[in-house]
């Protein structure tokens, strides 16, 4: 602090001491504000410029305005010029909403158990189970994903196992559907809703466990009366972690729903690959980043509330 | 209707070895125990001596490896602790953070599935007889400790336990406040009428609040019985060392006569007292003398054990003074620093040649 304080006169003599020092956490953060400008801000001016251009016949744009590829969104030109509605971009939208929701829930249902045996565990094995938790990150995702097509195809895993134990004749078609997307998504992010979920329930005081059992609430009891009140601030960042990416999923609904179940991540993939229309997928790249702002901004104000409640 | 006076809780040959640890730590190596009925009873005793075990056996959190729990003839000894009519006030007080002082006190009485009307005029009562009506709707991190405290205690009291279960729960405050702790806990019991299982390592706080206490050590019960009784009739070392500050001093019976032993201590050096364990010439025993109840005599007196002066301490209510005897015996005695008559306070000089009185009565033999 002493320091601080010394650096901050030699800059600007005569300012005050907290002028002064705002000045200089500022200079301390100039780092970060710079990488943040070059690596984060200048792409999305790119994004923003990109989608209000036209399209490049061989792909990248002309240096011309235009709104077409806002009106794309929503509309389809005829080949007179005139603008017919057409549902099938906010279809997709809507169906990557559904299905992010949808992976939300699933994930969350799945990583709660999962969170709170793993924070029940003694302290020493906790580590462990912890590491065996991130060994998936180790492999490629496109590996992970692919690998549930072994699993779920016709002649997999499942269906093998199912027929093999006469459950079934034929095989049942487990794959290019909306279900084996959701499974690739859990799977996927699957940790990151277990580790924010167990990290709020480590920091939990074991005695208030015994403190609901002695208070006449059996286990099933303290589980909702106070473990998942505690773990809430764990649960919503999970949820944030886990429904933030699955809104732009590329890999899962395109090895596992094959194309067809298309969510907003493909579809802004296609356009920069084989539709070559590149202000269309800037437009739909901005009106992911619109959705996934309204949530973290709902998540801020909800954290400023819990904060002025004094709440946990 | 609970009388008091009856059994509320009875331990018999109650063990707890800890097995998940290599070879089993034995935490409890045996317990039998008779709390009555609205009684304060205190478990004292050293860090690790078991006192904990034991009230976490009896609320249930832990189960015994061997033994029984009688609570008013039942034994509940592997009951869960939500079917166990007691309930604990934590050492931390294990305050509900996502809940309200109010929603903490009907916590207990929500398990119970009582009425909502029930619960609310529980919970406002409970809340006047802490004295924290005012603060109903706060969170418990907006509390000061001794306010947890109340509430942590008004929690536990709410559902009428059978038997209210205490572990250390003063220890996380301040002095002053522990001690209007200790009288406002005691109003409470008495108020109540609940038996109080208080756990502490504090003698003074043991001795100050206790109907009885049981002194432990070592996963074992040295002593049970009232505050008197453990300070003045230790039974063993232990209890005599650990309860107040005293003075052992080996000695040989070398007479015994009409109820009074004669024990010598060194050579030429003899001290009278009663004979409590019914000791035999020729036994060898240890012998506890309170401090405060040597006194300096006048050097003529009759009995009188000349000494020399060879330390001196001021500790404001007192005044301690270390002194040997014959034969490099030395003792510590303790005299009040009143106020007498304009005389010095402390007259005595260190290497002052002094004399001592030991009464017959102040001394104990100490069982084996």
């Amino acid at each position: 602090m002493n320091r601080t304080m010394i650096n901050a006169d030699a800059i600007a003599p005569g300012m005050s001491l907290k002028r002064r020092q705002q000045l200089l956490s500022i200079g301390y953060a100039m780092p970060v504000l710079v990488t943040i400008l070059i690596f984060l801000m200048v792409p999305i001016m790119f994004i923003i410029a990109f989608s209000v251009m036209k399209a490049g016949v061989y792909g990248g744009v002309e240096w011309e305005f235009s709104l077409e590829a806002y009106i794309q969104l929503l509309f389809e030109r005829q080949l007179d010029e005139s603008l017919v509605f057409n549902d099938a971009y906010i279809g997709i939208i809507l169906r990557s909403i559904k299905l992010a929701l949808m992976t939300t829930v699933f994930t969350l249902l799945f990583a709660f158990p999962v969170a709170v045996w793993l924070a029940m565990q003694p302290k020493k094995k906790r580590n462990l189970f912890i590491f065996l938790l991130t060994i998936p990150f180790w492999v490629n995702i496109l590996i992970r994903t692919f690998s549930w097509l072994l699993i779920l195809r016709d002649t997999g895993l499942v269906n093998n196992v199912l027929i093999s134990l006469g459950v079934i004749s034929e095989p049942i078609r487990l794959l290019y559907n909306d279900a084996a997307v959701l499974v690739g998504l859990v799977y996927t992010y699957a940790p990151f809703m277990v580790l924010p979920i167990y990290s709020t329930l480590e920091k939990m005081d074991r005695n208030l466990l015994e403190a609901a059992q002695d208070l006449y609430h059996n286990k099933i009891k303290t589980l909702f009366k106070v473990v998942l009140p505690l773990a809430k601030p764990g649960i919503f960042a999970g949820c944030i972690l886990t429904f933030v990416p699955s809104l732009g999923a590329l890999v899962a609904p395109e090895l596992l729903g094959g194309g067809k179940q298309m969510m907003l991540g493909n579809l802004i993939y296609r356009q920069f690959s084989e539709a070559r229309n590149w202000p269309f997928g800037a437009s739909l790249s901005l009106v992911l980043l619109v959705m996934v702002m309204l949530v973290l901004m709902i998540a801020v104000m909800r954290a400023d509330r819990n904060e002025l409640k004094g709440g946990s | 209707m609970r009388v008091n006076g009856d059994s509320a809780i009875l331990i018999n040959g109650l063990r707890k070895v800890y097995e998940s640890t290599e070879n089993g730590v034995v935490a409890l190596k045996r317990a039998d125990l008779e709390v009555l009925c609205g009684e304060f009873f205190t478990l004292l005793g050293p860090s690790g001596c078991g006192k904990t075990t034991l009230l976490r056996l009896i609320a249930g959190f832990e189960y015994p490896t061997e033994g029984e729990i009688h609570l008013f003839g039942k034994n509940i000894a592997n009951l869960p602790p939500f079917k166990r009519p007691v309930n604990t006030v934590f050492q931390n007080y294990a305050l509900f953070p996502h809940l309200t002082v109010a929603e903490n006190v009907a916590f207990g009485l929500q398990g119970l599935k009582k009425a909502k009307s029930e619960v609310a005029e529980i919970v406002t009562e409970m809340l006047e007889m802490v004295h924290l009506g005012h603060l109903a709707d706060r969170h418990p991190d907006k509390l000061s400790g001794g306010q947890r405290q109340r509430i942590a205690l008004a929690r536990a009291l709410a559902p009428r336990p059978e038997v209210l279960l205490l572990d250390e729960p003063l220890s996380a405050l301040d002095l002053k406040l522990r001690q209007a702790m200790r009288e406002e806990l005691k109003r409470i019991q008495e108020q109540t009428g609940i038996t109080f299982i208080f756990v502490t390592h504090d003698q003074e706080e043991a001795l100050a609040m206790s109907d009885r206490i049981a002194v432990m050590s070592e996963g074992q019960i040295q002593q049970i019985g009232t505050p008197e009784e453990i300070y003045e009739s230790p039974s063993n070392q232990f209890v005599a060392n650990f309860i107040g500050e005293t003075n052992l001093v080996n000695i040989e019976v070398v007479g015994v006569n009409n109820g009074t032993v004669e024990c010598s201590v060194a050579e030429g050096l003899i001290l009278k007292c009663t004979n409590n364990h019914n000791v035999v010439s020729g036994d060898k025993r240890t012998l506890s003398i309170r401090p405060e109840n040597i006194r300096f005599v006048d050097p003529s007196t009759s009995g009188a054990l000349p000494c020399k002066l060879i330390e001196k301490t001021y500790i404001g209510t007192d005044i301690q003074y270390q002194v040997a005897l014959a034969d490099g015996v030395e003792l510590r005695l303790r005299e009040q620093n009143t106020w007498r008559d304009g005389k010095d306070r402390c007259s005595h000089a260190l290497g002052d040649e002094l004399a001592i009185d030991v009464p017959v009565g102040a001394t104990q033999i100490l069982a084996d």
